[in-house]
Parts: C-alpha cells; sequence; structure tokens
C-alpha cells in the first residue's frame, strides 16, 4: 500500500512540472506578452523599456530556468500578477473558481445519479426496455457535441419557451434556475460514459461463478444486485471517473464560453486570448493539480474498494 | 443489437422464414443504419465539388440568412433570391447545405490524418513499452501519465493563440490527443503475448526484437488497434468542432461543422439552420461511428469491453 501510494505520488509531482513547463513554453515561447505592456498607446516603446520590461517579467532568461522560477514560487503560492491587468493571478483565480466547482460538483453528482442507477438497471434487467434506454442514452450522451447541445437548449428553453435565463449566474449563493442547463450540458457525456461501463461491469459480475452460488444457495435478488455484485462492479466506473474528470476539464471551457459563465473556463479563454502567460501558467497549474488530487483520491478509493490493489 | 449478432438462424429455418423476416434479422445483426451514415459522409467528402448544390464559399447578400426551402414564406418576401437554399443560408449569404457537404472532406481529412499520425505513435510506444519493459516501459508510461493530467484544451488554446491556427496545426493538435488510447492496450496486450511459446521460440531460433515485434506482435494487436481506433474517431470529430467552435480551429472561411456552429451562434433567434444543422451531422456521425466500433469490438475483440 505505501510503495503503492509513494509511486502515485512521485507520478503526481512529474505530471504537475510536465504539464506545466509544455503550457509555459509554449505561451512564453512566442515574445508576445511584451506587447501587452506596451499599453497606453504603447507603439513607441524604446528598446531599453523592452529590455527593463524583460527583465522585470525574467522575459531574458531561457525557458527552462523561468520556469523553474516560477515554479518554486508556486510551491510558496505566489503565481505572480497578471499581465493584463497586474493583479494577482492566485486572486484573478480565487475569484472565479466557486462557480466553476459548483458547475462541476453538480454535474458529477447528476452524472453518477444518472449513469450508475440506470447501468444497474440495464445489467440486471437485460434485454428489457430500460436496457434499450440505458443504452440507447449511452450512446447519445456520448455522441452529442456538447456546445451545440447548450446552443440548442438556449434556443428551446430560453430564447423560445422563455423558461430559463439563457446566461450568467444568477444572484446569490447558488441559483438553481441558472444552473440547469449548464449542469445538464457539462454531465450528459460523463453520465452516458458512466452508465456505459458500469451496465458492463454489471454483466460480468452477475455472470460470475460467485453470483451463481448465491443464488444457487438462494439469496434474494436485491441482496445479489447491491451487496453481491455492485460493489464488485464499481471498480470499472471508478477507473474511468479520471478520465472523465479530464472531460470536466475540457467540458467547463466550452460550457462556461457557452452560457457566459464567469468561471475558471472563461478566465482561461481570455487570458489566453490576451496572451497573458502568467495567468495562462496558473490556471494550467490549477486545473493539472485538480485533476492529480482528483486522480489520488480515486486510487484510494480504489485501494477502499479493492482489497487486492493494497497489497501490490 | 450487440447480442443479437451472436444468435445464429438455422440453416434449414432460413428458407420458410418469410423476407420480411429475414431483412428484419439482417438489420439487427448488422449496424447498416450506422454504415449507411458513414458512407454518406464519405461520398459526400469524396465528391464534394459535384455534389453541393452551391458554391460554398460565394456570399449572396440578397440571400444573407434564407430560410430552409420548406418556408415558402420567405422567399415569397425576398423575390431578389435567385433559387432556393435547400437548408437556408448563412449570415453572408453561404449555401449552408454545401458548406457541409465540404466540411465532411476537412474533417475526414484533418480527422484521418491525426489519426493515422496518434496510432502510429501510439502503437510503436505501446509495442515498445510492452515488449522491453524495465526502464523503457517506465519512461513511457510515466511520460504518458504526465500527458494524460495536460489540459489539451489549453494547450490547443495557447498555440491557437500564440502561433495562429491552420490545417497542419489542427491535425497535429488531435494526433496529440488520439496517441495515447493506443499505448495503455497495445502495452496490456503485448505484456501476455510475449510470454507465449511462439515467441520464446522465434527467440530461441535467432530472430531479433525487433523482428518479433513487428512479425510476431504487430500482427496480432492489429485487430485491438482497429478497434480502438474506430472508437476513438467520434471523440476527434467531437474535438475539432470544439476547437472551431472556440475559435481556434481551422481558421475561416474554410467551412468545418464546428466553424459553423460557432458562426450561427450570434443568429440563433433569427437563423437557427445555421447552426443547428451542422451539429446535427456532427451528433450523426459521431454517433454512427461509435455504434460502429462498438459492434466491431463486440465481434473482434470483447475484452476491450472497458474501453471508450
Amino acid at each position: 500500500m505505501r510503495t503503492f501510494l509513494t509511486r502515485r505520488l512521485i507520478s503526481s509531482i512529474l505530471s504537475l512540472a510536465g504539464a506545466t513547463f509544455i503550457v509555459f513554453a509554449i505561451s512564453v515561447g512566442a515574445d508576445d506578452p511584451l506587447l501587452l505592456y506596451a499599453k497606453p498607446g504603447g507603439y513607441g516603446v524604446a528598446p531599453e523599456q523592452i529590455q527593463a520590461l524583460k527583465e522585470k517579467l525574467g522575459l531574458d532568461k531561457p525557458v527552462v530556468v523561468q520556469w523553474a522560477l516560477w515554479l518554486g514560487r508556486a510551491t510558496k503560492g505566489d503565481l505572480g500578477r497578471s499581465i493584463f491587468d497586474e493583479r494577482p493571478v492566485s486572486k484573478k483565480i480565487g475569484e472565479r473558481i466557486g462557480v466553476t466547482l459548483k458547475l462541476g460538483i453538480s454535474a458529477w453528482i447528476f452524472a453518477t445519479l444518472i449513469g450508475v442507477p440506470i447501468g444497474v438497471l440495464a445489467a440486471v434487467r437485460r434485454g428489457s426496455i430500460w436496457d434499450y434506454v440505458g443504452r440507447f442514452f449511452a450512446l447519445f450522451g456520448q455522441a452529442i457535441p456538447n456546445f451545440w447541445l447548450g446552443i440548442v437548449l438556449v434556443l428551446i428553453f430560453a430564447v423560445r419557451l422563455d423558461w430559463l435565463p439563457s446566461s450568467t449566474v444568477g444572484e446569490g449563493f447558488y441559483s438553481p434556475r441558472h444552473y440547469v442547463l449548464p449542469v445538464f450540458v457539462l454531465s450528459i457525456s460523463t453520465a452516458a460514459g458512466y452508465l456505459r461501463i458500469t451496465r458492463s461491469a454489471m454483466l460480468d459480475v452477475l455472470d460470475s461463478e460467485f453470483v451463481k452460488l448465491a443464488r444457487s444457495k438462494g439469496v434474494g435478488q436485491t441482496l445479489i444486485v447491491w451487496k453481491h455484485a455492485f460493489r464488485n462492479a464499481l471498480i470499472p466506473p471508478l477507473t474511468v471517473s479520471a478520465v472523465l474528470l479530464t472531460g470536466f476539464i475540457t467540458g467547463s471551457v466550452v460550457t462556461e464560453t457557452v452560457f457566459a459563465m464567469p468561471g475558471i473556463g472563461s478566465l482561461a479563454v481570455n487570458s489566453v486570448q490576451n496572451n497573458d502567460f502568467p495567468l495562462v501558467a496558473g490556471i494550467t497549474l490549477m486545473f493539472v493539480s485538480l485533476w492529480v488530487v482528483m486522480n489520488f483520491l480515486v486510487d484510494l478509493a480504489y485501494a477502499y474498494v479493492d482489497p487486492r490493489i493494497r497489497l501490490t | 443489437m450487440a447480442e443479437a449478432a451472436t444468435v445464429k438462424a438455422p440453416a434449414q429455418a432460413a428458407a420458410r422464414t418469410p423476407p420480411l423476416v429475414i431483412a428484419f434479422r439482417i438489420v439487427r445483426r448488422y449496424p447498416l443504419l450506422p454504415i449507411a451514415v458513414i458512407v454518406l459522409m464519405f461520398v459526400a467528402g469524396a465528391f464534394a465539388p459535384l455534389l453541393a448544390p452551391r458554391d460554398h464559399l460565394e456570399q449572396q447578400l440578397p440571400a444573407r440568412g434564407a430560410a430552409p426551402v420548406w418556408n415558402p414564406e420567405w422567399y415569397a418576401e425576398h423575390p431578389r433570391v435567385e433559387g432556393r437554399y435547400i437548408l437556408g443560408a448563412d449570415q453572408v449569404g453561404r449555401d449552408v447545405l454545401s458548406r457541409m457537404i465540404f466540411g465532411a472532406r476537412i474533417s475526414i481529412m484533418v480527422v484521418g490524418v491525426a489519426l493515422c499520425t496518434g496510432t502510429i505513435v501510439g502503437t510503436t510506444l505501446g509495442l515498445l513499452a510492452g515488449y522491453f519493459g524495465g526502464i523503457v516501459d517506465e519512461i513511457i508510461m510515466r511520460f504518458w501519465d504526465m500527458w494524460a493530467a495536460t489540459p489539451f484544451l489549453l494547450i490547443a488554446l495557447v498555440i491557437g493563440v500564440v502561433i495562429g491556427n491552420s490545417i497542419p496545426i489542427v491535425m497535429g493538435l488531435l494526433a496529440m490527443v488520439s496517441w495515447s488510447a493506443f499505448v495503455r492496450n497495445v502495452r496490456a496486450e503485448v505484456l501476455t503475448l510475449k510470454e507465449r511459446e511462439y515467441v520464446s521460440s522465434a527467440r530461441i531460433a535467432g530472430a531479433s526484437s525487433s523482428r518479433i515485434i513487428v512479425r510476431h506482435l504487430l500482427p496480432n494487436v492489429l485487430n485491438t488497434i482497429v478497434v480502438i481506433a474506430t472508437l476513438r474517431v467520434g471523440g476527434l470529430i467531437l474535438a475539432e468542432a470544439s476547437l472551431g467552435f472556440l475559435g481556434v480551429g481551422i481558421p475561416k472561411p474554410t467551412p468545418t461543422w464546428g466553424n459553423m456552429i460557432n458562426d450561427g451562434r450570434a443568429y440563433l433567434n433569427t437563423a437557427w439552420w445555421i447552426s443547428f444543422f451542422p451539429g446535427l451531422a456532427i451528433f450523426m456521425v459521431v454517433m454512427s461511428m461509435n455504434f460502429f466500433g462498438d459492434w466491431l469490438r463486440d465481434r473482434w475483440d470483447p475484452r476491450l469491453r472497458q474501453v471508450g
């Protein structure tokens, strides 16, 4: 168990370092960030000023050194300042992260509540109407472009029927009316993924020897499904959780753009368009850390559900 | 559907069953509808200039936002518009259907190149990691971990803004997403295959590592590769469309389905067809591709059930 966790920890740190380096290198690679500083009216910038700016931002050093310095400061919580409005990156991220977390957590709960039970039902009543509905939903959810679904839902529910607002997050801590459409759009492919995996995992387990034995002993259907089969069928959905979470990160960028929500995703799009590299790097670090932490939790849950993993 | 494929009717029973029932069985057994959609897309892409009813780039200002052909009132109100636009026209008067047909061509080209590159890179890495093990395996798999943690869309956005966007860049970006799915599965497959007797026999007979990999291991993982590739197509089409939607895909005015959805966003209220039909096309094609991939997997490689 300990070696397993140590290995995961080391590879997580490598992931963090590598992923931020890739983004950092690309965004600093072009000399563009300086042009942002050349405001206001800024075409008459003297070469000395550019040189001074380069030194101030550390752009005169090799990319690897810049990245190492940045990462060193980042571990102390200092992500630098945005080039665009000179406010601290951590503050800008902090203002926006609430919306993204609310969106992501609601979507994840919704996806699990839809995907897992229907997946179990489809497997237990194989060949029934539930199975067909479930399988159709799985195909549908993984094939629909989520930004297009968002647009179409806005057209139907906000523009034509005027039932729901089309954008932003509304007043107060959590305004359900504003979150319904984005959460649905963000969670549909994840729900479909959970459904597919749960169904096939349940089918495999229900077909195994120990379930047959339990049946022949006369154990009731409910107990077999939920105690014998479900616990064992949990492992594949847990494994894909990590993959599905990357989908959430990508999905939140698109969903927040469609619904004009002030979260990290739309901040990312803006910062990239401004070539605000400290902000881009900060957001990347945050996304990757989120991914790494979630993966780590998934591994822990894994070891909890499947005792065999603890031994290796 | 997938289960029905394994049910075989006895030969003599087929002689007595009415043709309608046989037709129904074929429909249940083979994914004809998905295949039809995929073939339609390929035909549209291959013969785009012949099939497109109009020029896909020419702007007809009188026809701005022309309604689809089933709205005769619109055409009655706009007598200066020449002919009819089957699926309507976009905000600058370009034919939506023609642009969709040319969009199919671009999609096939971009996704095809990206998938081939990704397949070759991913398979090679998977074969190397599985066959050599040890330090090679460790390096490749740690790199894989790192790659899996990198948010693809952010990289795509950064590259799109800093370097600019063009068809080769989009191909490269999609290749970057497509390779990783192959590595894990090919590696796992090779790990079991290399313990087989014929591999050790080949080694005893003096075959080099490269010969064993190419002649003995590769043919045995081909099925897996084809199945994964089919299952990846849908995801790549969606990724390409997302890039187009965020404005970092293939540069306009080249028609891609993602670009068209992006174009129509601002005109949803007045001209919903600009965004709607390209999205519907993406949806149909991706759904067909996934369905076909599932079917292929169940036939060729049921062990891959957990993929995708």
